[in-house]
């Protein structure tokens, strides 16, 4: 099989089919395509059969040579062995040209103007997408045009390529045999790339890409998402995907999430979650979202002021996976009032017997738990801190307030920015 | 739960169809043809409900706003010839939108010349800078002034029989004039960039099927609060300007007909409402084009990205504001004549963007049981095809030498 150089679906799609008689047999609608590859193989083509009521499938075997003004079949016409298509193969044409698709390495959701075939050893493979002007332009009919006037300024119509190695495509509507191609690549981006691109496609791809993530990367991504979008998720998902995420997520921000979605939802999820989580996480709730206590969580590490650093360290090590923030050790006295509080740093280099009420700080920096969302942030950023102990009128510590819950507050995450005004 | 209803897209973009070129519209209908085109606006007032419903349910079923739609379904030719046709119309709609704040603030005695560059850049900040969201509400507030028409147009003591009379009974007339107020008064009520704006509004809500009767309701009741308003801006110009002979030149005589409800403040009145609802216009329009064209062609977009993240965005969003500002400052321009034609524009362009929905919503693969049923698509058939018969008619008026 010969295909003349690269070339595009769009130059393709029409081009009359002939056998090697050079009699005509119809012309090219569209190529099928098998996935599993990271650049898809080219199997058949699908031909508009002149005299026949429908489209019919050529498979690649039988092709000699595809060019821009023709494509030639390996046998004479009789002999050509069509088969017919059962709405299961994917199609370049229908199927992905014009839709969206991901572009795992821009973390971005982009239109596809023109795909490129190209060809590996033997095969004839899908290489890339076309998203840029020049695609646009090549479909339109112009480019020849175009470039010929911009020829006059030595200037060309800038390619704008993604290799099919770093695109993602999704899930193509309700169309009959629809097939939905693992979001591996997805699954490796960041978690606030991955928000960025949930909030930039459709509703239903949405949810498609948010339940193929690993319970903790979605987690990490939900946290991202604007408050409207979480709430979608989390209903449209199903209820144990749901809670696999909610338990890996601070409980802060599960209490946050839970509080935009309709109240029965919210109790059945608090009643299914770990009965400890359930419980801080409802504490929360009620607590004002914009105010202290509803941007605290209840997972910070405390411990007795008769410790030692070592002991301290070996404590850390048992709680460290539940807290939020591992930077400061709170001090507690017998009566669970907060004595003081310890930074990592000052605990790692005093020797190790040290008494941490010798080490602590001192009446540390507090916030109330009604504080406004702006008094925390000040606090913390007047102080230089990583986290601000909250605590009520007894000195009772109730939880920590930390730099990432303001700095969300002073720069809200891109993806949580307002992307449409409409509506 | 009822401010939900009554604050939902589907009333918002109804609402945001009494703007300039709409006000201008109805109050010449009712000041040239007096109560003659009453029962055509019944009859739009079907087609908007139809319309609008049509495009809410797509936009709830696919989850895709209709340009996505377009691309996705008919390919790249197809969307860019849609896209030109939303571009024109949007480009007249938006010039006529500054018409009206240019005509409203020179009811308070403030020239064009600088009403006018002042709120192209307002607008521009406002929109791409500023929290428009916190402003919106206010223009919106601002809008209800037009309900002052309802208690003008009783309190004019109109002739109610007549009234009834030319609601029910259709009369026509074979002149350029009029054919052209017609398509004005189509193309005002059914506009294509509310559809695109409509649509994307559900889809960016996520209304899911199962809420959909909610939604629906919410179309509705719009498009009625929408004909009811247009039916008594009318109603008043046809009782207070037609029996005078007024046939509304400008912004003050088109204001006269607020005089029986607020007495000498009805030009006040009329100018707060005309100023808010253009400006209102005016910051939606050339926003709400930009993110329909490049969502189409897939460029990037958004007013949280930077200038040069979304280049083609920003550029054609101020181009468009620079285009709308600037014509209305050509010499001796009549500003209600600019609205009007606006309005005959978007009538005569809006069967192509009707084709294009009446394709995807029949399109069973995309919306599955929820495809139109025969009286929806005989009623938006019906408008696309009275509309492009209207335009024959314009054409034939004009080449036989009506014109003028």
């Amino acid at each position: 099989m010969v295909l003349f150089s690269e070339m595009f679906v769009s130059e393709l799609r029409g081009v009359p089919v002939v056998d090697r008689l050079q009699d005509p047999i119809g012309e090219v609608r569209d190529f099928v395509l098998t996935v599993g590859d990271v650049f898809p193989k080219v199997t058949g083509l699908l031909v508009r059969v002149l005299g026949k009521k429908e489209d019919l499938i050529i498979l690649m075997g039988e092709i000699d040579l595809i060019g821009k003004q023709f494509v030639v079949t390996k046998s004479v016409r009789d002999r050509i062995c069509f088969t017919r298509p059962h709405n299961g193969e994917l199609m370049l044409w229908r199927d992905l040209m014009d839709k969206q698709i991901v572009d795992t390495e821009g973390a971005r959701v982009i239109r596809v103007n023109d795909l490129k075939l190209g060809k590996i050893d033997q095969d004839v493979r899908l290489i890339a997408a076309d998203v840029g002007f020049r695609g646009l332009l090549r479909r339109l009919g112009v480019l020849g045009l175009v470039d010929l006037f911009l020829r006059i300024f030595s200037r060309q119509v800038p390619d704008t390529l993604i290799g099919w190695d770093h695109v993602e495509q999704l899930k193509t509507g309700k169309a009959k045999g629809m097939i939905t191609v693992p979001t591996k690549h997805i699954s490796e981006m960041h978690p606030a790339d991955i928000a960025n691109i949930i909030s930039q496609v459709h509703s239903e791809e949405k949810t498609a890409i948010f339940a193929s993530l690993a319970d903790k990367t979605a987690a990490e991504a939900l946290h991202e998402l604007e408050p409207k979008i979480q709430a979608l998720l989390l209903l449209t998902l199903d209820t144990k995907k749901a809670l696999g995420v909610l338990e890996k997520m601070p409980v802060d921000e599960v209490a946050d999430v839970l509080g935009d979605i309709p109240d029965e939802k919210a109790d059945e999820f608090l009643r299914l979650l770990k009965p400890r989580k359930a419980a801080q996480a409802q504490k929360l709730m009620r607590h004002p979202e914009e105010t202290a206590g509803g941007l605290m969580t209840t997972e910070f590490i405390a411990i007795p002021r008769n410790l030692t650093a070592q002991q301290t360290i070996d404590k850390m090590r048992q709680l460290a996976p539940d807290a939020e923030t591992v930077y400061y050790v709170y001090v507690a006295n017998e009566d669970g009032k907060l004595a003081g509080v310890l930074s990592l740093r000052s605990l790692i280099i005093s020797p190790p017997e040290t008494l941490v009420s010798q080490i602590m700080v001192k009446d540390p920096v507090t916030v109330t738990p009604d504080a406004r969302q702006r008094q925390v942030a000040e606090v913390i950023s007047k102080y230089n801190l990583l986290a601000v102990p909250v605590v009520d009128e007894q000195e009772n510590m109730l939880g920590i307030v930390t730099v990432d819950d303001v700095v969300d507050f002073i720069l809200p995450p891109v993806s949580r920015r307002i992307r449409h005004m409409l509506g | 739960m009822l401010f939900l209803v009554i604050l939902g897209p589907g009333v918002i973009s109804a609402l945001a169809g009494n703007d300039a070129g709409g006000t201008a519209t109805y109050s010449i209908v009712g000041a040239r043809f007096g109560y003659h085109m009453l029962w055509m606006l019944i009859l739009v007032g079907v087609s908007l409900v139809v319309i609008q419903e049509m495009c809410a349910r797509m936009g709830v079923v696919t989850g895709k706003g209709l340009s996505d739609l377009i691309r996705e379904e008919f390919g790249l030719r197809w969307t860019f010839f849609a896209m030109l046709i939303l571009l024109i119309a949007n480009v007249a709609v938006t010039i006529s939108e500054f018409a009206g704040i240019a005509a409203s603030l020179e009811i308070f005695g403030l020239t064009r010349f600088i009403s006018v560059p002042l709120m192209v850049v307002v607008i521009w900040f406002l929109m791409t800078r500023g929290s428009y969201k916190g402003v919106e509400r206010i223009f919106f507030a601002m809008c209800f002034v037009y309900f002052a028409y309802i208690f003008s147009g009783f309190m004019a003591r109109p002739d109610w029989a007549a009234v009834f009379q030319q609601t029910v009974v259709p009369s026509f007339s074979f002149d350029y004039s009029f054919i052209m107020v017609a398509i004005a008064m189509i193309g005002t009520t059914v506009t294509p960039w509310m559809q695109f704006y409509l649509q994307s509004s559900v889809v960016e809500k996520g209304v899911k099927i199962k809420q959909y009767k909610y939604q629906r309701w919410d179309v509705i009741i719009g498009s009625i609060v929408a004909v009811a308003i247009a039916f008594f801006i009318i109603l008043a110009c046809a009782t207070v300007l037609h029996p005078q002979g007024i046939i509304v030149h400008d912004a003050k005589e088109a204001a006269l007909a607020l005089a029986p409800f607020a007495g000498n403040f009805a030009a006040f009145l009329f100018a707060l409402g005309l100023f808010a609802s253009s400006t209102l216009g005016a910051s939606i329009l050339p926003l709400s084009s930009s993110y329909a064209i490049c969502e189409a062609f897939g460029w990037e977009n958004g007013i949280s990205k930077k200038f040069s993240e979304a280049p083609i965005f920003y550029g054609l969003y101020t181009l468009l504001i620079l285009v709308g500002g600037g014509m209305v400052l050509l010499p001796r321009l009549n500003l209600i004549n600019v609205m009007l034609f606006s309005q005959t524009t978007n009538g005569i362009l809006f069967p192509f963007i009707l084709i294009f929905m009446l394709l995807l919503v029949n399109n069973k693969r995309l919306m599955g049981g929820y495809t139109n049923s025969r009286f929806n698509n005989f009623v938006a058939g019906a408008t696309a095809l009275v509309l492009i018969l209207l335009t024959c008619l314009l054409l034939a008026a004009t080449f036989s030498g009506q014109a003028g």
